[in-house]
């Protein structure tokens, strides 16, 4: 180590002033040197022995320093010319040979990333020295797979840690180092004696190697002996058996850590709250495969934690207090609980609450008793908030930045002094960011608000100072992008607020434009000088754009059974144009949206080189392409009576469901699906067949749909139907669908209610056949749930005898839908629908089959009336037959409800249902009280209803009242006529419109 | 006569034969000695600090000593400008760079030198500059955690300092006298072992790999 720096010698000893003898100079030399030499090698001091020049490697000829260069190439050995005086190196013919211009090259070469050793050879030539750098080429890692393992742990496990990613430079060392960890990896998972095999193949034409590791691992290990490292009081094979580890069971590194898990909240769930328990395996025993296993279990003290002055549930406790997440017990995590507590009951309304808390240990039995002191004080509540002050924002906007809130409609006052500081720094912030930096706020509580001792008023006082505003800005350095462009995405232009957050998002956005073209190296500096004018600054944005980096060319593997044209077509890359970040994203989602892979990667080549033109790789993994998937559950419904034609049942059935699904048909990335669902209430039978990018366009995609189906739905008849569709589904924009059909569709109606030589038609069985048209338009945030947004959408099917359809006739459906937020969380829904049915070309309305008339009543329509009890109903029977018009309009207000364990997760709505089903279009009405024998009207139906949400829709109880349920000729009736049941319950799933 | 000029003709050939193939044949000129990360050492790196210890009036270390205290420099070099630690000076470089040059003797002397060790004036400041500077990171860097142990003065004072003054028949100063100057010295020590202690750390994370030719 003592490295000896003498040729500095005079100028340290002077540097330093020594005057006191030899050693101590040299010492202190020894060691300033020393270090420098660690920095900075150069030859043995006089402690140290000079050492001989030893020349392990190769001689290099020095005496061709300053000869005249007349060549420079590139070749990849033993005499592949790559490429002839490259125009990026220093060294360049007619320059002479120096070592700096060597080095430099040298440097540049290897910062490629393409060349994993680099020799620079010089030849003599009668022009003058020809410099040749003989290149050995880097490997990059293309496909990376295991063969062999046994789960656990997974394949993906597995490359996870093994850390050869897609692209980057192969060394042999790294492999290693990886299969070390993957070997951990396996030996935490019971394979002691796991072998690798890897091969590694490079793949002609391209750097890339595939890699695959055959793995033989062996049997798994089974638990040994388990013992337990016990300081605790319970009985060590207490703990052991909570654990749930025994003998003979295999050792996974899952079952370990389960059963840690399991002891731990065990030990938690009796006070040891600071208890940590770790597995850790012995020796393996290679003759009975088998691993002893020692629990260390660290418990601490035991620890009693209570809550007085306050009734607080044990989960609520465990919620506030972070000692149980933490598994420790400190003074910092128990002042965090204090101020949860008090945070928790201030948000209650007891706003003056004080929370203390005493930590002391129990001589007698060694426990921790932590005492939390709730003293609550009287209960108020915020009645209202205002502002002082604020002139460049009024008050709804100030408002709508605070959490917290008045009372309101079903909706308690939200205050804390915790979030009141929280908005008081979000105002701050708000200001900031508009250029009022100097904004002062402070807030006053007043209390005994409008003379009522449990309210409080709370003021924001704001002193908004000056604001400062942008007077220019200059924009340098961008030629890549102009400034036009990058202006578009800059808030901080002449006239702007200025501001520090301002400036950060406009950095932003511009790295993500340059980032978007290909720019991944663009630097941005910014500068801030005082505007001409005061309050007003003079802003200077400075563009390092860097190099472009460019798509060589696109490489796709791993492919085994999809056709690499239907690859090729989702791949938004394109050689010749700038490596785009959106394009990577977007080629990834294209793909995974094909639904026929488990993992796509895309990523570039040589990562870390310097190219500016990159060959991009896209590695997939196909999944299953048969899979098989069942289920069972029940379903309930309320179904018209057969017998009755006002009262409807509950029904209740079983239900089961088996799916086939082949994915990737033909290798074109098509699907192929039969689905089978079976309940007393409905059979059905479904195949489909699917293919994304139909004719080769991305927006086009085609199903063939053949399915049949039983089902009592409609309580006139039983309905038997068989149906086969054509759909093509023409996508126009994210929001704009267009759907062209043809459907065929054979109903079947039975056990018909109705008498036959009144209705013959009906008796027979019917089919329809005919294109169709519908186009979709939806702008709402969410399909399943919405909160905001509109939808439209207008359906029209022509059915033609011409195309064996038993009637001519045309329907055209519309809907709109419309979802407001109003503020204070409330939403306003409403929906309108219209459809009309007409006959044409010879046939008659009551052509019209039974089952392609318009129904109407039940959760997703009017929630007045039991499911497609609206409208005219039989004059002989009383059972409804459904209309050719419909008109119905649905209005309601969503609001949240504060529950116990729901918080406000669960809403309530008031809604409004009106319109009906009509016998046709000309018959439609606004009257309210039709005559019994004439069942257009418009029907009037309110109620309320408890919507729960869910990751695909909400879970819904509606309670629905008919205000003006009509009477209606019912011969067989007493009285000759009977009355639709005004009231309806639904429990349903999904938005009712 | 032809028969003999076909002799001929294949006697000159066999003896040109190895003139054409020496004149075929490169010479290395430059090429990597170490990979470190994203970078490489070369050997055109290791020359030029062999002829900098040239320079300095001693013979070089070993290739692989050579090397392996560049690989330390690069580290150092790396944490340095990741910290953006300022360069030195120009004008103490200068002085520094003055004060070699009058070591090795008069300009002239010093030119001529220089062209003999292939080395150039500005490679010279290159590598002055530098020095002072990873120097300069070093203490800054390990200045303030150095220590000495107590007992530490008293300990070199008794088993180091007094042998070697009187092993050249050299009066021992009182430990007062000495106490400041050895403290100093003991804390350069332990900057020293520090830093080493921290780049051998260093080297074990980074991805570095010497050509097997400059391997020890």
């Amino acid at each position: 180590m003592y490295r000896a720096l003498a040729t500095l010698e005079p100028w340290s000893r002077a540097k330093r002033g020594y005057t006191n003898g030899f050693v101590l100079s040299l010492g202190m030399l020894t060691f300033r040197i020393a270090r420098a030499l660690i920095s900075f090698a150069l030859l043995a001091g006089p402690l140290c022995p000079p050492r001989a020049a030893a020349q392990a490697a190769p001689a290099s000829d020095e005496s061709l320093l300053g000869q005249p260069v007349a060549a420079v190439r590139v070749v990849e050995a033993p005499q592949h010319v790559l490429s002839e005086n490259p125009s990026d190196l220093a060294i360049a013919p007619g320059q002479p040979l120096d070592r700096e211009s060597l080095r430099s090259s040298l440097r540049r070469l290897y910062a490629t990333g393409r060349y994993a050793d680099i020799t620079a050879e010089a030849f003599s030539t009668p022009a003058g020295l020809r410099i040749d750098f003989l290149v050995r080429l880097n490997s990059f890692i293309g496909d990376v797979r295991f063969e062999g393992l046994q789960d656990p742990p997974s394949g993906s496990q597995a490359l996870g840690v093994l850390r050869l990613g897609l692209g980057e430079r192969f060394r042999q060392s790294e492999l290693d180092r990886g299969l070390v960890r993957v070997n951990q990896l396996l030996r935490a998972n019971g394979f002691y004696s796991a072998g690798f095999k890897p091969e590694i193949r490079p793949r002609t034409g391209t750097q890339l190697v595939d890699i695959t590791i055959r793995v033989e691992t062996g049997s798994r290990a089974r638990l040994g002996a388990v013992d337990v490292s016990n300081p605790t009081t319970f009985h060590s094979d207490e703990l052991i058996r909570t654990s749930r580890l025994k003998p003979r069971q295999p050792l996974t590194a899952a079952r370990l850590e389960k059963g840690s898990e399991r002891l731990r909240d065990w030990l938690f769930r009796r006070g040891f709250y600071a208890a940590r328990v770790s597995a850790h395996p012995g020796e393996f025993d290679s003759a009975s495969n088998t691993v002893p296993l020692t629990l260390d279990v660290t418990a601490g003290s035991p620890v009693s934690l209570e809550v007085t002055g306050a009734k607080l549930t044990s989960a609520r406790i465990r919620q506030l207090v972070p000692v149980f997440q933490e598994a420790s017990v400190d003074e910092d995590l128990l002042a965090e609980g204090r101020r949860n507590i008090r945070d928790y009951f201030e948000r209650r309304g007891y706003i003056d609450c004080d929370v203390q808390y005493t930590s002391a240990e129990n001589s007698g039995n060694g426990v921790r008793q932590i005492i939390y002191a709730v003293t609550l004080g009287p209960r108020r509540r915020l009645a209202s908030i205002e502002f002082t002050g604020n002139k460049y924002f009024n008050d709804d906007l100030l408002r709508s930045r605070l959490t917290i809130q008045p009372a309101g409609f079903l909706r308690p006052a939200v205050f804390s002094r915790r979030l009141l500081q929280q908005n008081e720094d979000s105002l701050r912030a708000l200001y900031a960011s508009n250029g009022f930096a100097a904004a002062n706020f402070q807030t006053e509580t007043v209390e005994n608000y409008r003379g009522r001792p449990d309210e409080l008023l709370v003021r924001f006082h704001i002193e908004e100072g000056e604001q400062t505003r942008v007077e220019s800005l200059e924009l340098t350095g961008n030629s890549a992008i102009s400034t036009s462009d990058l202006l578009a995405v800059t808030g901080s232009t002449a006239g702007e607020p200025f501001s520090d957050a301002n400036v950060a998002s406009d950095r932003d956005n511009i790295l993500a434009l340059y980032l978007n073209q290909g720019l991944p190296e663009t630097r941005f500096e910014f500068r801030v000088a005082p505007g001409s004018q005061p309050g007003t600054v003079k802003l200077a944005y400075q563009i390092s754009e860097g190099p472009r980096i460019t798509v060589a060319q696109v490489i796709v593997d791993g492919n085994e059974y999809t056709r690499l044209a239907v690859i090729r077509r989702r791949i938004r890359l394109k050689p010749g144009e700038p490596l785009r970040e959106g394009d990577l994203i977007l080629t990834q989602r294209e793909l995974y949206s094909l639904g026929v892979f488990n993992h796509v990667a895309v990523a570039p080549e040589n990562p870390q080189g310097d190219e500016t033109e990159k060959t991009m790789l896209v590695d997939v993994q196909e999944g299953k392409r048969f899979s098989v998937g069942y289920g069972a559950g029940f379903e309930v419904l309320p179904v018209g009576s057969s017998t009755n034609p006002t009262a409807s049942t509950l029904e209740f059935s079983p239900r089961g469901i088996l799916e086939f699904t082949w994915n990737d048909l033909f290798g074109r990335a098509q699907t192929f699906q039969i689905r089978l669902r079976a309940s007393t209430l409905q059979d059905r039978a479904l195949a489909e067949y699917s293919t994304p990018r139909f004719l080769d366009q991305r927006n086009l995609n085609l199903q063939l749909i053949a399915f049949t189906d039983k089902t009592l739905d409609i309580s006139t008849f039983n309905s038997t139907r068989y149906e086969g569709t054509l759909q093509l589904e023409h996508r126009i924009s994210t929001v704009t669908t267009f759907l062209y059909r043809y459907t065929f569709r054979h109903v079947l109606a039975t056990d018909l209610k109705i008498e036959p030589q009144e209705v013959p038609l009906y008796s027979q069985p019917t089919r329809v056949s005919g294109p169709s048209v519908a186009w979709v338009r939806d702008l709402r945030d969410n399909a399943a749930d919405p909160s905001r947004g509109r939808f439209y959408t207008v359906d029209v099917s022509l059915f033609s005898r011409d195309v064996g359809s038993t009637a001519n006739f045309i329907r055209v459906f519309m809907q709109n839908s419309s979802f407001t937020p109003l503020g204070h969380n409330l939403i306003f829904a409403r929906s309108t629908r219209f459809g009309v049915e007409t006959p044409y070309g010879g046939s008659l309305s009551s052509d019209i089959p039974l089952p392609e008339r318009f129904f109407a009543g039940g959760g997703t329509s009017l929630r007045g009336f039991g499911l497609n009890d609206a409208g005219p109903r039989d004059p002989d029977t009383g059972f409804p037959v459904g209309g050719l018009a419909l008109l119905t309009f649905n209005q309601e207000i969503r609001f949240p409800i504060r529950l116990p364990f729901t918080t406000t997760a669960v809403s309530g709505a008031f809604f409004y249902d009106a319109g009906n089903v009509y016998s046709s279009v000309e018959k439609i009405t606004f009257r309210t009280t039709p005559p019994p024998n004439d069942l257009n009207w418009l029907s009037h139906s309110v109620g309320f209803g408890i919507h729960y949400p869910t990751p695909v829709g909400p879970i819904r109880l509606d309670l629905g009242y008919l205000l003006n349920s009509p009477q209606f000729t019912l011969p067989t009736s007493p009285t000759g006529l009977a009355r639709q049941h005004p009231f309806q319950f639904f429990l349903t799933f999904g938005a009712p419109f | 006569m032809r028969a003999s000029s076909i002799r001929a003709f294949l006697i000159l050939a066999a003896l040109a034969a190895p003139l054409l193939a020496a004149a075929q044949a490169g010479v290395v000129v430059d090429r990597v000695a170490a990979r470190i990360e994203n970078d490489v050492i070369t050997l055109s790196d290791v020359r030029e600090l062999a002829a900098y210890q040239r320079l300095a009036g001693r013979e070089p270390a070993a290739d692989s000593e050579l090397l392996r205290d560049l690989i330390d420099q690069w580290i150092v070099t790396n944490d340095a400008s990741a910290a953006r630690f300022p360069a030195p000076p120009q004008a103490q470089v200068d002085a520094e760079f003055d004060a070699l040059r009058n070591q090795v003797g008069s300009p002239e002397k010093f030119a001529a030198r220089l062209r003999e060790l292939n080395l150039t004036e500005a490679a010279v400041r290159r590598l002055v500059a530098k020095q002072m500077f990873l120097d300069a990171y070093l203490e800054r860097k390990f200045r303030a955690v150095a220590r000495v142990q107590p007992g530490e003065v008293e300990r070199y004072y008794r088993d180091e300092f007094t042998p070697q003054l009187q092993r050249r028949n050299q009066p021992v100063p009182p430990i007062d006298d000495v106490r400041d100057s050895i403290t100093e010295l003991l804390l350069e020590r332990d900057i020293t072992r520090r830093a080493q202690q921290w780049i051998d750390q260093a080297r074990a994370q980074l991805d570095v790999e010497i050509l097997p030719e400059f391997k020890p």
